[in-house]
């Protein structure tokens, strides 16, 4: 496949529509894979599935999940996982991911999707319940599956758990990986810590088990804020406290392939592939040369 | 008791969010933002004439049916399923019924658009030289539906479509006038584009009897009656997108 990098790490970006013609006339200059949401091919056919298998025969894919809600209570949806499922089998990807968070909550008898991910209260009862989950989701699909931490704007009562402990003990009794997001462990410590984004992060990476990271993701955030919180709008290009934190983590847990993200007040590509340059130039400048 | 107070706060946060009481927590007013703007945006990539037609109170009907109808799917294109029947509803509407049905054509295109893809059997068309029409019947295409309307739905929402020629503007005019007016649609899609065609009666009535399964010595019988030609009408079914091919009976 003639755009892979024969560099250490692999770098991806996120595919975006009105990306999709000069990829496809591209010769040079693609990342090494393209993220795509699994929600957006569940339909069962038109044009986006046409677009993404003619990307897909010159380009590996990472299929990512917003809706499976690997933290509900009221359980993963079975049409979803099997939609989910066959977007995998279709698509075959480098990697499959999803949120530690809920999306869906039964009211009055009917399960109500939340729009959005929404924060978990760690627990040991939630700890079960997202074993649960991730091991049917994991089970489906036949292979390990990447969890991803989320940006909160809530600071919930009734945790047990720190955040890092949550997520090792999962990876640990699950057998998943962690999807490690930068850019929402900056905007929660921007948000939530008093030491501010790039101190708490910087901690909050050296909790982390190295061992149960199989991905980053990087972002940016525009400077527009709701009521004093930093919102993860994924509206700009990625900051330097960002890749600084980046740097941080492929210098003490080894490196990854790592994703940029923009998904609003999306650039025209040129923009957005430099981001995909830089981030290969920070972490090939990491890599040891024995 | 843990279990219970974990499902209590997930149905609490979420019910609060949904709520969207004023004077809510910084955190909040994010949650209930983002989820509102999740829906305007899915809503305008699925409604965009009906956003044309309600202007500034598109995002208000939009939040209004989501907070009466909270959606249940993660799968954001079909939050939209219902959306037209309860425009039909809304008593703010009640002279304007054109709206309604604009969102239900808009509703119908989308499905198509996400629909399995489908293509003309042309090896099928060999059982004409093999079957006689009393054996054979015409397959439809599964990405295709018919429509008639009262109201001239299609051209209005042919006028906010970019391909709209202005010369057009008298016959849309013309049909908002027309207290007799009828009008019947094929939506269709062979390849990726979705296409609306404005078809007859004789043309709508004789889909009608190929979606019944009626053979194909049946529909050549009404062809005849009506005298229209059978290469005419299979060439005009081709084009609209409406037929695929021929089965055996």
């Amino acid at each position: 496949m003639k755009h892979f990098s024969n560099d250490a790490v692999l770098i991806g970006l996120g595919l975006k529509n009105q990306h999709a013609d000069q990829i496809l006339q591209s010769d040079s200059n693609l990342p090494d894979f393209f993220e795509v949401h699994a929600e957006n091919y569940f339909n069962s056919g038109g044009l986006n599935h046409a677009v993404l298998k003619r990307i897909a025969e010159n380009s590996r894919l990472s299929v990512h999940g917003t809706g499976l809600g690997l933290g509900n209570h009221c359980g993963i949806e079975d049409s979803h996982l099997e939609n989910f499922k066959r977007v995998i089998d279709e698509y075959k990807p480098l990697l499959v991911s999803e949120h530690l968070c809920f999306t869906q909550a039964v009211i009055n008898g009917k399960r109500i999707h939340t729009g959005d991910l929404l924060p978990l209260v760690r627990n040991n009862a939630a700890l079960n319940i997202c074993i649960n989950n991730i091991d049917k989701v994991q089970n489906a699909i036949g292979r390990t599956i990447l969890v991803e931490n989320i940006c909160h704007y809530l600071e919930l009562d009734g945790h047990e758990f720190e955040e890092t402990e949550f997520l090792n003990e999962i990876c640990r009794l699950s057998g998943c990986q962690l999807l490690v997001d930068i850019n929402n462990v900056y905007v929660n410590g921007t948000n939530f810590s008093q030491q501010g984004g790039l101190q708490f992060a910087r901690h909050w990476l050296s909790q982390i088990n190295p061992r149960y990271i199989g991905q980053y993701h990087v972002a940016g955030s525009s400077d527009s804020t709701v009521n004093g919180l930093v919102v993860d709008d994924h509206g700009s290009q990625v900051q330097e406290d960002v890749w600084a934190l980046l740097r941080y983590a492929g210098q003490h847990h080894g490196l990854a392939p790592t994703l940029i993200e923009w998904d609003t007040q999306v650039p025209d590509w040129p923009v957005f592939a430099l981001e995909a340059i830089k981030a290969r130039q920070l972490l090939n400048g990491l890599v040891r040369h024995d | 008791m843990v279990w219970y107070v974990m499902i209590s706060a997930q149905q609490e946060l979420l019910s609060s969010i949904l709520a969207a009481a004023p004077n809510e927590s910084a955190g909040m007013s994010v949650y209930i933002g983002n989820r509102r703007a999740v829906a305007v945006r899915a809503f305008s990539s699925l409604f965009p004439t009906v956003q044309h037609l309600l202007g500034d109170a598109f995002n208000s009907a939009v939040l209004l049916f989501i907070q009466q109808n909270p959606p249940e799917s993660a799968e954001i294109t079909l939050w939209g399923a219902g959306f037209a029947s309860w425009l039909e509803q809304q008593e703010e509407l009640i002279s304007y019924p054109y709206v309604a049905a604009v969102a239900d054509l808009e509703w119908r295109i989308g499905e198509l658009e996400r629909a399995a893809d489908t293509t003309i059997d042309l090896p099928s068309f060999q059982l004409l030289q093999e079957l006689s029409p009393n054996e054979l019947r015409v397959v439809v295409n599964q990405n295709s539906m018919l429509l008639n309307n009262f109201l001239p739905v299609y051209n209005i929402w042919k006028f906010h479509q970019e391909s709209f020629d202005m010369r057009d503007l008298h016959n849309l005019n013309n049909s908002i006038c027309d207290p007799n007016y009828v009008e019947y649609l094929c939506i269709s899609r062979i390849d990726w584009k979705v296409n609306v065609f404005e078809i007859n009666k004789n043309e709508f009535d004789l889909l009608l009897m190929c979606r019944r399964g009626d053979s194909l010595g049946d529909i050549i019988v009404e062809l005849t009656r009506i005298e229209l030609s059978f290469s005419d009408w299979l060439v005009r079914m081709l084009k609209v997108g409406a037929i695929l091919g021929y089965s055996a009976k």
